[in-house]
């Protein structure tokens, strides 16, 4: 069959580039570095002891109470307003396009000094809302839902946008033909289609929101139970123990491990 | 006048040979900004670079191998630690004080009278967090007073803590005496009784892994100096 | 279901610049096809029955009601009206299964249990038993299209409208759906609007065909109207024949330069020339006879095509022309070969020309 020395046999399986295997390697690095010097410094023995302090399974309950609900209300207005921006044509959409990305360009610290600005005790709005009603968000626990819906609404938002955007419309065109009016088109059509982003963007959005710093900090204030989310009882244990840092950083790490790999390779694909 | 000769100090690039690395608590954020300036000024040949933050965690920065020069801490045991942990040449010294005092917003407005307030459930009040020496040393004094404080927030340091009482976000905080005549016309203070208050001691030394030993010294003996005190006093720290 | 069918004037201004001027009118049980070339205007009559482009003037009348009627300021959106879709790419969703998608439309009338039953009765009458858990994605073409004509037939339309149903399928596909869509189109007592670029398709599929050019109707009329009489090139590039535009007097059409006789001598002004391929003759030398026409020419091109033979001839009046296979044989004939062809005035088609007539 082989005519002779000349010809070559033909390798079933081509291996990538060698150049993109090495820049890939080093992608991975930036990852898996930081996450080997945590691991390297872990006082294994005493994680057990450290985690369960009243402290952080506080600061675990609240991490995960606020993180799921800032994805809930995500969902909720997230999703009229990223079908508005994907179907209506409305004056300065484009300026409410960029409003809605901002939170992701500025540094958190900074969002939550503008939610300072806006809702705190002396706020623009924050100062009337607490005249009128009492009503106080900064040193409370919806203080940090506020924080955390901020910086993690706009995953939702563009995900969901991008995916409606790219849904034929006529999949909506041919519902209505069959009799189907908007909120069922809605309900039985376009949101069902573009479900896998819809989970997508969720998980982002729970991502971000499971570990918010600096809007939290800035905004709600530290108080152990009522506002120290585990993100602020690592930063606060750097100060003065760095073994309980280190183990809150893990359990911080195993947690979004878990939600992350439960949901495997389906809502990795739908971005 | 000295703005110009200063600025024409730090123009002249080519002469700085020298640099060092001064880790310090940020209550001394603006005190040594000037003690800074002036010492460049008699040492034109230095650069002299602030790192400020929570004396806790320029201690954890020291330990891990941080290349600083000089440790200006707000208490003795931040300053302990890095000295068994022999990072120190030589002796740390005490080189100022200072006394606690209650921040409140421009104009006291909650009217905040004493440290009894701070048990009051309706007020807004925020601590240091008890990991950093402010925080510490105000719970003490807390303590001395036998006031149980019903506290909103504990805030990772203390400038972040004044930063709050400026807003108008809190009613009342405790920081020390530096701090509320740093944002004079903003935040007003209202005094601790001297048998509750606890000074705060303020140690300065020499770390060996910056480097610049040499330079290092001369920095400690200018704060130690008259003229170091003078501008010290000048910002409301007590001579030690 | 009722029984007054579809009578439509659309008139609609595409914002490309596009015109389009169309009168429907179809029976129940009766099926019209629309012919016409690519940005003719088709999918747009469609568009505008469905309630999915709203008309500029005009009116849309089915079974009795009106659906549209700009100047009595009358729209009923697509969701309420009874319209059944199939469109060209089916459109079919993806995220539900057959059996889901055929019962959609049933949902506006009934709960889900029925609509399920309903949908499974017109999944067995039009074959397709056994598909009913199976996803879109998974069907052959063919499948597919009978899974959108009984997704439509199920909703309980009064119109149904088909948008090239059968173009997504290879040829051989296409013929074999040809003949069961024909059977599953009778199931429905409605009329029915079928758009289609294929003209054998709408020989056999329709009742009617109306073919549009342009935005507006060229011609109306049964197969074998379009076919032996075409009043447009389109048309009779569908129907195979030659088509001449001249203008007549007295029994006599001018066109370009020649002269044809024909053999009514009551038409005047512009006229349309009918004049079918196999009714031309072909001599090696000027023709004795009685016919009325004849001149010579040469051969442009030369098409054997099993027994019969395709010619082209050239000026001064270029025509289609079909002999048999033996006959190009016995007369030596070749692609330049010179001829003389003969044609008799009364194998010629005159109608007046409306469409020219009309555009001064």
């Amino acid at each position: 069959m082989t005519t002779g020395s000349s010809s070559r046999r033909r390798r079933p399986h081509r291996r990538p580039p060698l150049l993109l295997v090495v820049l890939a390697g080093l992608g991975l690095a930036v990852f898996a570095i930081p996450l080997f010097g945590l691991l390297v410094r872990t006082p294994w023995v005493e994680v057990p002891g450290l985690i369960t302090t009243d402290v952080v399974l506080e600061a675990l309950g609240l991490s995960i109470a606020v993180s799921l609900t800032a994805s809930a209300i995500a969902l909720l207005v997230g999703l009229p307003l990223a079908w508005l921006l994907a179907r209506v044509e409305f004056p300065l959409r484009w300026l409410v396009r960029g409003i809605v990305t901002l939170p992701l360009v500025l540094p958190p610290v900074v969002g939550g000094a503008a939610l300072l600005f806006a809702l705190g005790r002396r706020g623009v709005l924050g100062e009337p809302l607490y005249e009128a009603t009492g009503i106080l968000l900064p040193f409370s626990v919806w203080g940090v839902v506020a924080a955390t819906t901020f910086v993690s609404l706009p995953f939702l938002v563009i995900t969901v946008e991008g995916a409606l955007r790219n849904l034929d419309e006529r999949y909506e065109l041919a519902a209505a033909s069959l009799g189907a009016r908007r909120w069922a088109v809605m309900r039985r059509v376009t949101f069902p289609m573009i479900a896998p982003s819809i989970v997508a963007g969720s998980v982002l959005t729970w991502a971000r929101a499971f570990g918010e710093f600096g809007a939290t900090i800035t905004f709600a204030g530290n108080l152990a139970g009522e506002t120290q989310t585990l993100p602020l009882a690592v930063f606060v244990a750097l100060e003065s123990d760095r073994d309980a840092a280190v183990a809150i950083s893990l359990l911080m790490v195993v947690v979004s491990l878990i939600v992350l790999v439960a949901l495997r390779d389906r809502w990795w694909r739908s971005l | 006048m000295t703005l110009i000769l200063l600025l024409s100090g730090s123009c002249a690039d080519a002469s700085k040979t020298e640099e060092i690395v001064i880790s310090a608590a940020a209550s001394l954020t603006d005190v040594f900004a000037e003690i800074e300036a002036s010492f460049e000024m008699a040492n034109p040949e230095v650069d002299v670079t602030l790192n400020l933050a929570g004396s806790s965690a320029l201690r954890e920065q020291i330990l891990e191998g941080a290349p600083v020069d000089v440790f200006a801490s707000a208490d003795r045991s931040n300053m302990d630690e890095v000295e068994e942990a022999g990072r120190l040449v030589g002796e740390a010294r005490l080189f100022a004080s200072n006394l606690l005092q209650i921040a409140v917003p421009s104009g006291n407005p909650a009217m905040i009278e004493g440290l009894a307030d701070f048990a009051r459930d309706d007020l807004l009040i925020g601590l240091c967090a008890v990991e950093v020496p402010c925080g510490a040393l105000a719970r003490m004094a807390l303590a001395r007073a036998g006031i149980t404080p019903i506290v909103d927030t504990n805030e990772p340091d203390v400038r972040a803590l004044l930063t709050r009482i400026e807003l108008g976000e809190l009613d009342a905080g405790i920081t020390y005496v530096t701090d509320v005549a740093s944002r004079h016309g903003a935040v007003d203070g209202v005094a601790i009784p001297d048998d509750d208050n606890v000074p705060a001691e303020y140690m300065i030394g020499v770390v060996e892994q910056g480097g610049n030993t040499d330079a290092a010294d001369r920095f400690v003996g200018f704060v130690l100096s008259e003229q170091g005190r003078s501008i010290l006093a000048r910002y409301g720290f007590t001579p030690p | 279901m009722s029984t007054a069918g579809l009578q439509a004037e659309i008139q609609v201004t595409r914002p490309e610049g596009f015109e389009l001027d169309v009168d429907i009118t179809v029976r129940p049980g009766a099926t019209l096809a629309l012919l016409g070339p690519n940005g003719a205007g088709k999918t747009s009559v469609v568009a505008a029955i469905a309630g999915l482009l709203p008309l500029d003037a005009g009116r849309i009348e089915l079974g009795g009601s009106v659906l549209d009627d700009p100047a009595a300021g009358i729209f009923v959106a697509p969701e309420d009206r009874r319209v059944g879709v199939v469109f060209q790419d089916y459109l079919l969703f993806p995220h539900l299964s057959v059996m889901e998608n055929v019962a959609f439309g049933l949902r506006r009338w009934v709960g889900r249990g029925e609509a399920l039953m309903g949908a499974g009765e017109w999944m067995e009458r039009l074959g397709l038993d056994g598909l009913a858990d199976r996803r879109p994605a998974t069907l052959s073409g063919g499948q597919a299209q009978r899974v959108a004509l009984a997704r439509a037939l199920a909703g309980r339309p009064d119109v149904l409208l088909l948008d090239e149903p059968l173009a997504a399928l290879d040829v051989v596909e296409r013929a074999r759906q040809r003949r069961t869509l024909a059977a599953h189109l009778d199931m429905f007592s409605g009329p029915r609007v079928l758009i289609t670029h294929d003209p054998v398709e709408a020989f056999l599929l329709a009742d009617d065909i109306q073919i549009i050019e342009h935005g507006s109707t060229t011609q109306r009329g049964d197969a074998d109207e379009i076919r032996l009489r075409p009043r447009s090139q389109y048309a009779a590039d569908l129907a195979g024949v030659n088509l001449v535009t001249g203008t007549a007097s007295g029994g006599e059409v001018a066109v370009g330069s020649h002269t044809i006789h024909v053999a009514d001598h009551q038409v005047e002004g512009e006229v349309l020339l009918t004049i079918q391929p196999a009714a031309v003759s072909v001599h090696r030398a000027r023709p004795s006879g009685s016919q009325r026409n004849s001149w010579v020419t040469r051969v442009d091109r030369l098409e054997q095509l099993g027994e019969r033979a395709r010619l082209r001839t050239s000026e001064p009046l270029p025509l289609t022309v079909e002999i048999t296979r033996a006959a190009t044989q016995d007369l030596g004939i070749r692609e330049g070969s010179e001829i003389w062809v003969a044609l008799k005035a009364t194998e010629i088609d005159v109608v007046p020309d409306e469409g020219r007539a009309g555009r001064r």
